[in-house]
């Protein structure tokens, strides 16, 4: 299960067979299904989706945000400095969230909070993390605003979060994230929020900033066209299980898994005729809530034969760097 | 029982004035600043200021206890009014030519009826208290009359050898205002699930 | 800002107006005659002649109402038909034991009803939830007048640890003082307590549920920064209205409070204003008190501004 796992010294977040489940009122939807994969110093590492496929709850997990009362991470290991921050005190915990691992989410409308200002957000960070006084604090929020781009910054540290653009607001997440220089970016969906312009502006600034700092980013996106150009490496996930794991190039060259197939194949191309329809992958996301034999994705799968409905298949490599979990991988790769 | 009349008329009241009020303009804006003066007077003044005035006697603390309470039916009934007669079913009823006082009764009474019965459970308990209260100052109901106001009032020199006294007919009020307050949340999350899951 | 506060002014004129009228009204459209009513059964005609002078019975109801406006308007609140005294000046003798009694409750319900509220809220379903839920429904059923015979059965009658009733000014001295009001305080503060907790659990799970309450946890806040710091300050609004609403239940509860414990405050002031049939008395604090409430109002609205930026008036 582990063999794609070259183990090195670069290696900064480890995350084994990570298992969460979230409880309904008589169900359990057992969100991650055993996940594994790493993230290396100063890469960044794409994590690509459906919704639903638990994205986010990988990430969320990682840093022990997941609701309290509706969600548990019941297994794995997520070693962070050879850590395991699933073991660690709340005390603890805190000291890492926003000082080595930081996080920015999806939606800049609501993520920061309404009644204090932004200037004030971000120096709370730095004053939980660091000695410094506030005014300290207050001066360095003004520095990471302007290491954003956020024009006119000594204004803006005293606007309300209501003041300032959607864009804005994510260039004030971002500044916030990286105030205390995280070793760990995870960015979930940052730019699905935004308008297409103000997408790439914020993109450009991620792979800047992370360029400059050499902080490690998580990218989480659906978008395989924003993978394409942040990132090195992707996994791709599917109803709570990494189905595939490549350099962003081998992805797109040689997809193993058909679920990566259909997902490139739904990517609308310029070359493309317009008047011809996207193809879709066909069928609907398994249910979480029963236990699955076998592939979860056969059912949608055109190359899917009986011993994908009865045996589930596990990361296997199929290439330097590439790994997939796909019982026909080779024929998906040739087709 | 005191509570329960002033708690019928008062919802009563509450609703007619609310529906008016939901449907007419001038009406509304009379109506509701009223209802903010009286809102702004505590409950249990204004009933001593009607009684005052009237002399002791059933009738009138059903009313004294019933005013006081009408406020709040009202506004959340005009809230559910003023909700309601924008939905779509309601506009697609007057243009089908249907009366407005059918479309009232047909289609805006209904949706205030279950906030209304639990707003009512509410002050049904409001009223046993007050009237509880305005019996243990002297001018609830007459003191011939027992109620368990009174017997607390006339019993409460005793309170150091007999503490029973006041006691019983004190936790019986209690257990009756707990009952009501208690099938008022029972109907509150008969009629709206999510409330029961939020609470 | 400034345009608000006029306006919103002069909706409170208009509904101080409309407490006037509704007061004025009612000594006026009672049934039977006012003046025979306070003067008692046993008065005699002249001295019910002499009530209806004084109260200006004899002129024409509106001549009646612009009189009485302006008498009030200049501080003119009537004469008391049983003390002969000016009611304000009653009112003003009685207001230190109320005040004090009201304001300690305020403060005592609001620190703690807040507090409990927002532990509750924090782990939703927990010990204090729990506690929460069942100390309320005991805190809105048991009537504040058996909530303090109990308090003072057991703690002063049985063991002794505090004074049975009275009141001590605070110029006697700040403990004798405070002794006095800790059972009435309480007596009138649990429900309080209880409605002000509700509320604070409602409004505090409903921003904790935003998303802005996981990136601060994402910062690294602590728990008590993420309830008090972040949590709170957004769920300010609904628990300032309340604590501007009930402040009419809280008069309410006074009263009795002030008869249980016998505190010479306004509350009594209007249970004996009952007894003696003296009406002026009770016209005069119901007036008070609904514009004591509205003002109070006013000023939690103003106050929105200062907890949430986003509200501009």
């Amino acid at each position: 299960m582990q063999m794609h796992q070259t183990v090195g010294g670069d290696v900064l977040l480890d995350v084994r067979d990570l298992q969460t489940h979230f409880y309904g009122e008589d169900s359990v939807t057992r969100a991650l299904g055993g996940i594994s994969f790493q993230v290396k110093k100063g890469e960044t590492l794409g994590v690509v989706g459906e919704s639903g496929c638990g994205k986010s709850v990988t990430a969320l997990s990682i840093l022990r945000l997941l609701p309290r009362l509706t969600a548990k991470t019941v297994g794995g290991q997520v070693r962070f400095h050879g850590r395991n921050l699933l073991e660690l005190s709340d005390r603890e915990m805190r000291q890492i969230r926003g000082d080595q691992i930081a996080m920015i989410f999806q939606e800049p409308m609501t993520s920061l909070n309404p009644v204090y200002t932004v200037g004030h957000q971000i120096a709370e960070v730095i004053q939980i993390h660091t000695k410094a006084s506030r005014s300290v604090a207050m001066a360095r929020a003004g520095e990471m605003l302007r290491l954003v781009r956020i024009a006119d910054p000594e204004r803006r540290v005293n606007n309300y979060p209501h003041e300032i653009s959607g864009g804005m607001r994510q260039r004030a997440m971002i500044a916030m994230a990286l105030a205390c220089s995280p070793e760990l970016l995870i960015a979930d969906e940052p730019t699905t929020a935004l308008d297409v312009t103000i997408q790439a502006q914020i993109l450009r600034l991620i792979v800047d900033l992370k360029e400059r700092t050499g902080t490690a980013v998580m990218f989480i996106t659906h978008d395989l066209g924003v993978v394409a150009e942040t990132c090195q490496r992707v996994i791709v996930m599917y109803a709570g299980r990494i189905v595939e794991q490549a350099t962003v190039i081998d992805l797109f060259a040689r997809p193993a898994h058909p679920y990566t197939q259909g997902l490139l194949r739904s990517v609308p191309d310029r070359r493309r005729a317009r008047h011809r329809r996207l193809p879709e992958i066909p069928g609907i996301v398994p249910s979480l809530r029963e236990p699955i034999t076998g592939c979860s994705f056969a059912p949608r799968c055109p190359f899917a034969t009986d011993i994908c409905r009865e045996k589930t298949p596990s990361l296997r490599d199929v290439g330097s760097s590439h790994a997939t979990a796909c019982w026909r991988a080779e024929e998906v790769m040739g087709a | 029982m005191v509570g329960l009349m002033s708690a019928a008329f008062a919802a009563l009241g509450g609703l007619l004035i609310g529906i008016i009020a939901g449907y007419n303009r001038p009406f509304d804006n009379i109506v509701m600043r009223v209802m903010d003066g009286l809102m702004s007077i505590p409950t249990i003044l204004l009933a001593i200021a009607l009684i005052s005035l009237t002399g002791p006697g059933i009738g009138i603390l059903i009313v004294a206890i019933a005013i006081p309470e009408t406020p709040a039916v009202a506004r959340l009934v005009r809230s559910v009014v003023l909700g309601v007669r924008e939905r779509p079913y309601v506009e697609a009823a007057l243009c089908g030519g249907a009366r407005l006082p059918k479309v009232i009764w047909r289609h805006i009474l209904p949706s205030t009826i279950p906030p209304l019965m639990v707003q009512s459970a509410t002050v049904c308990a409001s009223a046993i208290l007050t009237e509880a209260g305005l019996s243990f100052l002297g001018v609830g109901v007459p003191p011939e009359i027992p109620s368990w106001g009174n017997m607390i009032a006339s019993s409460r020199l005793y309170l150091a050898i007999a503490p029973l006294t006041i006691f019983a007919p004190g936790i019986c009020l209690a257990v009756t205002v707990l009952a009501v307050n208690l099938l008022g949340d029972g109907l509150r999350d008969l009629f709206d699930p999510h409330a029961k899951r939020r609470r | 800002m400034a345009a608000y506060i006029l306006r919103r002014m002069l909706s409170t004129i208009a509904v101080m107006a409309m407490v006037g009228i509704f007061v004025f009204l009612l000594l006026r459209l009672a049934p039977g005659d006012p003046a025979a009513m306070m003067a008692g059964k046993a008065a005699t005609a002249e001295r019910i002649a002499a009530i209806r002078e004084q109260l200006g019975l004899n002129d024409p109801v509106p001549i009646q109402f612009v009189r009485w406006v302006r008498d009030m308007l200049g501080g003119d609140f009537g004469i008391s038909i049983f003390a002969g005294r000016p009611v304000l000046e009653l009112i003003s003798q009685r207001l230190e034991p109320t005040l004090s009694l009201s304001i300690l409750t305020m403060i005592l319900s609001v620190t703690i009803g807040v507090c409990f509220g927002i532990l509750a809220a924090w782990r939703t379903g927990g010990l204090v939830d729990r506690l929460l839920t069942a100390f309320s429904a005991f805190g809105y059923s048991v009537p504040v007048f058996v909530i303090g015979y109990f308090l003072i059965y057991f703690f002063a009658i049985r063991i002794h640890w505090l004074p049975v009733q009275g009141y001590v000014p605070i110029d006697r001295g700040l403990g004798p003082w405070f002794a006095h009001l800790i059972l009435p305080t309480v007596a009138l503060g649990l429900g309080y307590i209880a409605f002000i907790a509700r509320v604070t659990r409602a409004s505090m799970l409903e921003v904790l549920s935003e998303d802005y309450m996981r990136t601060a946890a994402a910062k690294g806040a602590s728990s008590y920064a993420i309830l008090f710091h972040h949590a709170l300050k957004n769920a300010g609004v609904p628990i300032l209205t309340v604590i501007g609403i009930s402040f009419a239940y809280l008069i309410g509860g006074v009263v009795l409070t002030e008869t249980v414990f016998n505190i010479p405050g306004i509350g009594r002031l209007v249970v004996d204003a009952i007894n003696n049939r003296d009406y002026p008395i009770i016209q005069s604090v119901l007036i008070l008190t609904s514009g004591l409430y509205v003002l109070i109002n006013l000023a939690v609205d103003l106050s929105y501004t200062l907890v949430d930026p986003r509200i501009r008036y």
